[in-house]
Protein backbone atom coordinates (compact mmCIF):
# COMPACT_ATOMS: atom_id res chain seq x y z
CA UNK A 1 0.00 0.00 0.00
CA UNK A 2 1.57 3.17 -1.05
CA UNK A 3 -1.49 5.73 -0.73
CA UNK A 4 -0.59 8.84 1.92
CA UNK A 5 -3.03 7.67 4.81
CA UNK A 6 -1.24 3.93 5.17
CA UNK A 7 2.55 5.53 5.07
CA UNK A 8 1.23 8.19 7.77
CA UNK A 9 -0.23 5.62 10.07
CA UNK A 10 2.09 3.08 10.06
CA UNK A 11 5.04 5.76 10.23
CA UNK A 12 3.63 6.86 13.45
CA UNK A 13 3.87 5.01 16.75
CA UNK A 14 7.23 3.19 15.53
CA UNK A 15 9.39 4.82 19.06
CA UNK A 16 6.98 2.55 21.54
CA UNK A 17 9.50 1.24 23.97
CA UNK A 18 8.52 -2.24 25.20
CA UNK A 19 7.45 -2.79 28.91
CA UNK A 20 9.70 -4.91 31.10
CA UNK A 21 8.86 -8.65 31.29
CA UNK A 22 8.31 -8.54 34.55
CA UNK A 23 6.21 -5.47 34.87
CA UNK A 24 4.27 -7.86 31.64
CA UNK A 25 3.98 -10.99 34.01
CA UNK A 26 2.81 -8.78 37.13
CA UNK A 27 0.04 -7.05 34.92
CA UNK A 28 -1.30 -10.33 33.66
CA UNK A 29 -2.45 -11.33 37.38
CA UNK A 30 -3.99 -7.22 37.75
CA UNK A 31 -7.63 -8.43 36.90
CA UNK A 32 -7.83 -11.54 39.37
CA UNK A 33 -6.43 -9.33 42.38
CA UNK A 34 -9.40 -6.19 41.44
CA UNK A 35 -11.84 -9.07 41.57
CA UNK A 36 -10.46 -10.61 44.34
CA UNK A 37 -10.64 -7.52 46.52
CA UNK A 38 -14.31 -6.54 45.14
CA UNK A 39 -15.37 -10.08 46.48
CA UNK A 40 -13.74 -9.56 49.78
CA UNK A 41 -15.68 -5.96 50.82
CA UNK A 42 -19.02 -8.13 49.58
CA UNK A 43 -17.86 -11.10 52.00
CA UNK A 44 -17.23 -8.54 54.59
CA UNK A 45 -20.34 -6.58 54.20
CA UNK A 46 -22.29 -9.70 54.38
CA UNK A 47 -20.14 -10.81 58.15
CA UNK A 48 -21.35 -7.35 59.15
CA UNK A 49 -25.41 -8.25 58.12
CA UNK A 50 -25.42 -11.83 59.60
CA UNK A 51 -23.46 -10.58 62.71
CA UNK A 52 -26.32 -7.88 63.34
CA UNK A 53 -29.06 -9.96 62.61
CA UNK A 54 -27.64 -13.15 64.07
CA UNK A 55 -26.80 -10.62 67.38
CA UNK A 56 -30.32 -9.47 67.46
CA UNK A 57 -32.17 -13.21 66.70
CA UNK A 58 -30.08 -14.92 69.31
CA UNK A 59 -29.92 -12.79 72.05
CA UNK A 60 -33.88 -11.56 72.27
CA UNK A 61 -32.75 -7.70 71.07
CA UNK A 62 -35.66 -8.64 68.56
CA UNK A 63 -38.87 -9.11 71.20
CA UNK A 64 -41.20 -10.13 68.42
CA UNK A 65 -40.83 -13.49 67.35
CA UNK A 66 -41.82 -12.68 64.21
CA UNK A 67 -39.82 -10.09 63.49
CA UNK A 68 -37.33 -12.31 64.78
CA UNK A 69 -37.92 -15.17 62.18
CA UNK A 70 -37.38 -12.32 59.71
CA UNK A 71 -33.96 -11.68 61.12
CA UNK A 72 -33.03 -15.52 60.41
CA UNK A 73 -34.52 -15.06 56.80
CA UNK A 74 -32.46 -11.93 56.04
CA UNK A 75 -29.03 -14.20 57.55
CA UNK A 76 -30.24 -16.57 54.71
CA UNK A 77 -30.79 -14.30 52.33
CA UNK A 78 -27.32 -13.08 52.58
CA UNK A 79 -25.89 -16.49 52.79
CA UNK A 80 -28.23 -17.23 49.17
CA UNK A 81 -26.18 -13.67 47.90
CA UNK A 82 -22.80 -14.40 48.78
CA UNK A 83 -23.14 -18.22 47.65
CA UNK A 84 -24.05 -16.21 44.04
CA UNK A 85 -21.55 -14.34 44.76
CA UNK A 86 -18.89 -17.01 44.96
CA UNK A 87 -20.69 -19.23 41.80
CA UNK A 88 -20.51 -15.67 39.71
CA UNK A 89 -16.99 -14.59 40.29
CA UNK A 90 -15.63 -17.83 39.61
CA UNK A 91 -17.60 -17.46 36.39
CA UNK A 92 -16.44 -13.90 35.33
CA UNK A 93 -13.42 -14.99 33.39
CA UNK A 94 -13.64 -16.43 30.21
CA UNK A 95 -11.73 -19.54 29.84
CA UNK A 96 -7.95 -17.71 29.04
CA UNK A 97 -8.12 -19.42 24.42
CA UNK A 98 -11.74 -17.28 24.77
CA UNK A 99 -9.01 -14.02 24.45
CA UNK A 100 -8.11 -15.16 20.81
CA UNK A 101 -11.84 -15.48 19.51
CA UNK A 102 -12.82 -13.30 16.81
CA UNK A 103 -13.42 -9.96 17.96
CA UNK A 104 -17.26 -9.94 17.13
CA UNK A 105 -17.71 -13.01 18.76
CA UNK A 106 -15.59 -11.86 21.97
CA UNK A 107 -17.73 -8.74 22.10
CA UNK A 108 -21.11 -10.49 21.71
CA UNK A 109 -20.22 -12.85 24.50
CA UNK A 110 -19.11 -9.69 27.05
CA UNK A 111 -22.57 -7.89 26.23
CA UNK A 112 -24.51 -10.82 26.72
CA UNK A 113 -22.67 -11.84 30.09
CA UNK A 114 -22.89 -8.38 31.37
CA UNK A 115 -26.75 -7.95 30.13
CA UNK A 116 -27.97 -11.50 31.55
CA UNK A 117 -25.75 -10.23 35.01
CA UNK A 118 -28.35 -6.78 34.95
CA UNK A 119 -31.05 -8.30 34.00
CA UNK A 120 -31.23 -10.92 36.63
CA UNK A 121 -30.06 -9.19 39.69
CA UNK A 122 -33.86 -8.71 40.97
CA UNK A 123 -33.93 -12.67 41.19
CA UNK A 124 -30.59 -13.13 43.02
CA UNK A 125 -29.40 -9.70 44.62
CA UNK A 126 -32.74 -8.53 46.01
CA UNK A 127 -35.02 -11.47 46.43
CA UNK A 128 -33.25 -13.19 48.72
CA UNK A 129 -33.46 -9.84 51.01
CA UNK A 130 -37.00 -9.75 50.63
CA UNK A 131 -39.39 -12.06 52.54
CA UNK A 132 -36.96 -11.35 55.89
CA UNK A 133 -37.27 -7.44 55.26
CA UNK A 134 -41.09 -7.98 54.74
CA UNK A 135 -41.43 -9.79 57.95
CA UNK A 136 -39.25 -7.60 60.14
CA UNK A 137 -41.42 -4.38 59.15
CA UNK A 138 -44.96 -5.73 58.88
CA UNK A 139 -44.46 -7.94 62.05
CA UNK A 140 -47.09 -5.28 63.84
CA UNK A 141 -49.43 -5.68 61.26
CA UNK A 142 -49.41 -9.46 60.96
CA UNK A 143 -49.61 -10.22 64.94
CA UNK A 144 -52.44 -7.44 65.36
CA UNK A 145 -53.80 -6.58 62.10
CA UNK A 146 -52.51 -3.94 59.39
CA UNK A 147 -54.21 -0.86 61.67
CA UNK A 148 -51.43 -1.79 63.89
CA UNK A 149 -48.71 -0.60 61.66
CA UNK A 150 -47.70 2.68 62.71
CA UNK A 151 -46.44 5.88 60.53
CA UNK A 152 -42.79 4.88 60.75
CA UNK A 153 -43.78 1.55 59.53
CA UNK A 154 -44.84 2.55 56.29
CA UNK A 155 -42.11 5.01 55.95
CA UNK A 156 -39.83 2.05 56.30
CA UNK A 157 -41.88 -0.26 53.62
CA UNK A 158 -41.81 3.05 51.37
CA UNK A 159 -38.10 3.47 51.84
CA UNK A 160 -37.62 -0.04 51.39
CA UNK A 161 -39.80 -0.48 48.34
CA UNK A 162 -38.26 2.86 46.39
CA UNK A 163 -34.46 1.63 47.41
CA UNK A 164 -35.51 -1.99 46.11
CA UNK A 165 -37.53 -1.02 42.89
CA UNK A 166 -35.20 1.69 42.01
CA UNK A 167 -32.24 -0.42 42.01
CA UNK A 168 -34.71 -3.06 39.77
CA UNK A 169 -34.94 -0.35 37.37
CA UNK A 170 -31.87 1.09 37.09
CA UNK A 171 -30.51 -2.54 36.10
CA UNK A 172 -33.09 -3.23 33.77
CA UNK A 173 -32.03 -0.20 31.94
CA UNK A 174 -28.59 -0.66 31.95
CA UNK A 175 -29.79 -4.20 30.51
CA UNK A 176 -31.59 -2.73 28.02
CA UNK A 177 -28.80 -0.70 26.51
CA UNK A 178 -26.86 -3.60 26.57
CA UNK A 179 -29.03 -5.71 24.55
CA UNK A 180 -29.33 -2.54 21.91
CA UNK A 181 -25.84 -2.70 21.62
CA UNK A 182 -25.92 -6.62 21.05
CA UNK A 183 -28.94 -5.66 18.37
CA UNK A 184 -26.37 -3.05 16.66
CA UNK A 185 -23.23 -6.46 16.44
CA UNK A 186 -25.82 -8.93 15.01
CA UNK A 187 -27.10 -6.56 12.34
CA UNK A 188 -23.57 -5.66 11.56
CA UNK A 189 -24.15 -8.95 9.24
CA UNK A 190 -27.05 -7.49 7.20
CA UNK B 1 10.29 -21.31 22.41
CA UNK B 2 8.41 -21.03 25.51
CA UNK B 3 5.82 -18.43 26.69
CA UNK B 4 8.38 -15.65 27.35
CA UNK B 5 10.58 -15.64 24.25
CA UNK B 6 7.42 -16.33 22.38
CA UNK B 7 5.81 -13.39 23.83
CA UNK B 8 9.06 -11.00 23.85
CA UNK B 9 9.19 -12.01 19.64
CA UNK B 10 5.64 -10.81 19.29
CA UNK B 11 6.28 -7.78 20.97
CA UNK B 12 8.99 -6.74 19.20
CA UNK B 13 6.87 -7.25 15.86
CA UNK B 14 3.83 -5.91 16.63
CA UNK B 15 4.78 -3.39 19.31
CA UNK B 16 4.59 -0.24 17.01
CA UNK B 17 0.70 -1.86 15.75
CA UNK B 18 -0.52 -2.34 19.20
CA UNK B 19 0.69 1.41 20.27
CA UNK B 20 -1.26 2.60 17.05
CA UNK B 21 -4.14 0.59 18.34
CA UNK B 22 -4.30 1.89 21.60
CA UNK B 23 -4.55 5.38 19.84
CA UNK B 24 -7.02 4.04 17.64
CA UNK B 25 -9.50 3.09 20.70
CA UNK B 26 -7.63 5.62 23.46
CA UNK B 27 -7.42 9.35 23.19
CA UNK B 28 -6.40 10.00 26.89
CA UNK B 29 -2.67 9.37 27.26
CA UNK B 30 -2.73 8.27 30.73
CA UNK B 31 -5.30 5.68 29.92
CA UNK B 32 -3.67 4.75 26.63
CA UNK B 33 -0.33 3.42 28.35
CA UNK B 34 -2.88 1.67 30.59
CA UNK B 35 -4.50 -0.21 27.63
CA UNK B 36 -1.53 -1.13 26.23
CA UNK B 37 -0.15 -2.56 29.61
CA UNK B 38 -2.90 -4.25 29.52
CA UNK B 39 -2.72 -5.82 25.81
CA UNK B 40 0.82 -6.50 26.58
CA UNK B 41 -0.19 -8.51 29.90
CA UNK B 42 -2.90 -10.52 27.69
CA UNK B 43 -0.51 -10.78 24.58
CA UNK B 44 1.93 -12.39 27.20
CA UNK B 45 -1.14 -14.93 28.82
CA UNK B 46 -2.47 -15.96 25.16
CA UNK B 47 1.31 -17.09 24.14
CA UNK B 48 1.15 -19.81 27.22
CA UNK B 49 -1.69 -21.23 25.03
CA UNK B 50 -0.72 -20.34 21.45
CA UNK B 51 -0.41 -23.60 19.20
CA UNK B 52 -1.04 -22.23 15.61
CA UNK B 53 -4.90 -22.07 16.01
CA UNK B 54 -4.20 -19.33 13.47
CA UNK B 55 -1.45 -17.20 12.05
CA UNK B 56 0.53 -15.86 14.77
CA UNK B 57 -0.35 -11.99 13.11
CA UNK B 58 -4.21 -12.57 13.31
CA UNK B 59 -3.78 -14.02 16.69
CA UNK B 60 -2.15 -11.10 17.92
CA UNK B 61 -4.00 -8.57 16.31
CA UNK B 62 -7.43 -10.94 18.23
CA UNK B 63 -5.78 -10.30 21.45
CA UNK B 64 -5.00 -6.85 21.29
CA UNK B 65 -8.60 -5.96 19.90
CA UNK B 66 -10.34 -7.89 22.25
CA UNK B 67 -8.37 -6.12 25.66
CA UNK B 68 -9.42 -3.00 23.46
CA UNK B 69 -12.90 -3.38 23.10
CA UNK B 70 -13.24 -4.97 26.56
CA UNK B 71 -11.36 -0.94 27.59
CA UNK B 72 -13.93 0.38 25.38
CA UNK B 73 -17.11 -1.40 26.57
CA UNK B 74 -16.08 -0.55 30.18
CA UNK B 75 -15.82 3.20 29.03
CA UNK B 76 -18.88 3.71 27.56
CA UNK B 77 -20.57 2.31 30.55
CA UNK B 78 -19.02 4.87 32.48
CA UNK B 79 -19.01 7.65 30.48
CA UNK B 80 -21.46 7.20 27.07
CA UNK B 81 -21.18 9.17 23.84
CA UNK B 82 -22.19 8.64 20.70
CA UNK B 83 -20.67 6.56 18.00
CA UNK B 84 -21.34 6.86 14.02
CA UNK B 85 -21.26 3.82 11.40
CA UNK B 86 -19.20 4.28 8.38
CA UNK B 87 -21.97 5.51 6.60
CA UNK B 88 -23.09 8.02 8.76
CA UNK B 89 -19.59 9.38 9.93
CA UNK B 90 -20.22 11.42 6.41
CA UNK B 91 -22.23 13.83 7.80
CA UNK B 92 -20.29 14.43 11.24
CA UNK B 93 -17.14 15.55 8.70
CA UNK B 94 -18.75 18.27 6.12
CA UNK B 95 -16.30 17.83 3.48
CA UNK B 96 -16.34 22.08 3.41
CA UNK B 97 -13.89 21.41 6.65
CA UNK B 98 -11.45 19.76 4.69
CA UNK B 99 -8.30 20.79 3.46
CA UNK B 100 -5.44 19.12 1.11
CA UNK B 101 -2.82 17.58 4.23
CA UNK B 102 0.23 17.26 3.06
CA UNK B 103 1.70 16.65 6.83
CA UNK B 104 2.07 13.05 8.25
CA UNK B 105 1.45 14.47 11.40
CA UNK B 106 -1.77 15.93 10.35
CA UNK B 107 -3.10 12.76 8.41
CA UNK B 108 -2.32 10.81 11.37
CA UNK B 109 -4.20 13.35 13.83
CA UNK B 110 -7.12 13.68 11.77
CA UNK B 111 -7.20 9.93 10.90
CA UNK B 112 -7.94 9.69 14.68
CA UNK B 113 -10.18 12.36 15.03
CA UNK B 114 -12.58 9.68 12.23
CA UNK B 115 -11.56 6.70 14.26
CA UNK B 116 -12.87 7.94 17.53
CA UNK B 117 -16.02 8.64 16.16
CA UNK B 118 -16.83 4.97 14.34
CA UNK B 119 -18.72 2.41 16.10
CA UNK B 120 -16.53 -0.34 17.46
CA UNK B 121 -16.68 -2.98 14.75
CA UNK B 122 -16.29 -0.34 11.51
CA UNK B 123 -13.36 0.97 14.03
CA UNK B 124 -11.76 -2.53 13.72
CA UNK B 125 -12.15 -2.90 10.39
CA UNK B 126 -10.57 0.98 9.69
CA UNK B 127 -7.42 0.30 12.44
CA UNK B 128 -7.16 -3.21 10.45
CA UNK B 129 -7.43 -2.07 7.32
CA UNK B 130 -4.68 0.72 8.18
CA UNK B 131 -2.32 -2.12 9.39
CA UNK B 132 -1.74 -3.75 5.74
CA UNK B 133 -4.46 -6.49 6.25
CA UNK B 134 -6.27 -8.48 3.71
CA UNK B 135 -9.79 -8.53 3.61
CA UNK B 136 -9.25 -12.13 4.47
CA UNK B 137 -7.34 -11.38 7.45
CA UNK B 138 -9.49 -8.91 8.68
CA UNK B 139 -12.06 -11.63 8.34
CA UNK B 140 -10.30 -14.20 10.63
CA UNK B 141 -9.50 -11.46 13.15
CA UNK B 142 -12.57 -9.81 13.56
CA UNK B 143 -15.18 -12.97 12.49
CA UNK B 144 -17.07 -10.67 10.06
CA UNK B 145 -18.02 -12.15 6.88
CA UNK B 146 -15.94 -12.02 3.50
CA UNK B 147 -19.05 -9.72 2.79
CA UNK B 148 -18.90 -7.97 5.17
CA UNK B 149 -15.53 -6.92 5.95
CA UNK B 150 -15.43 -5.95 1.52
CA UNK B 151 -18.40 -3.43 2.07
CA UNK B 152 -16.85 -1.59 4.99
CA UNK B 153 -13.31 -1.44 3.16
CA UNK B 154 -15.48 0.07 0.53
CA UNK B 155 -16.72 2.46 2.52
CA UNK B 156 -13.64 3.64 4.24
CA UNK B 157 -11.76 3.95 0.69
CA UNK B 158 -14.41 6.28 -0.15
CA UNK B 159 -14.57 7.86 3.19
CA UNK B 160 -10.83 8.64 3.18
CA UNK B 161 -11.25 10.17 -0.34
CA UNK B 162 -14.25 12.37 0.12
CA UNK B 163 -12.93 13.20 3.74
CA UNK B 164 -9.46 14.20 3.01
CA UNK B 165 -10.40 15.90 -0.92
CA UNK B 166 -7.94 13.33 -2.60
CA UNK B 167 -9.43 14.40 -5.77
CA UNK B 168 -7.74 17.60 -4.99
CA UNK B 169 -4.05 16.28 -4.90
CA UNK B 170 -1.98 15.68 -8.02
Amino acid sequence: MTDPFHHAWQASGTDAALPPLAEVRAGADRFHRLIRRRNAIEYAASVLVIGFFGFGALTGAIHDPIARAGAWLIILGTLAVVWQLHRRASAIQPPAADAARPILIHQRAQLVRQRDALAQVGLWYLAPFAPGLALMVLAPGIRHGIGALGASAWIAVAINAAVFGGIWWLNRRAARMLQRAIDDLDALEG
Amino acid sequence: MDQDARYTAAARTFGAAIERLARGYEADAELRRDLVQEIHAALWRSFGYFEGQCSERSWVYRVAHNVAVTHVVTRRRLRPQALSGLDEIEAIAAPGDTEAETDERRIVTRLLATIHRLKPADRQVMLLYLEDLTAAEIGEVTGLSANAVAVRIHRIKALLAERFDLRKEP
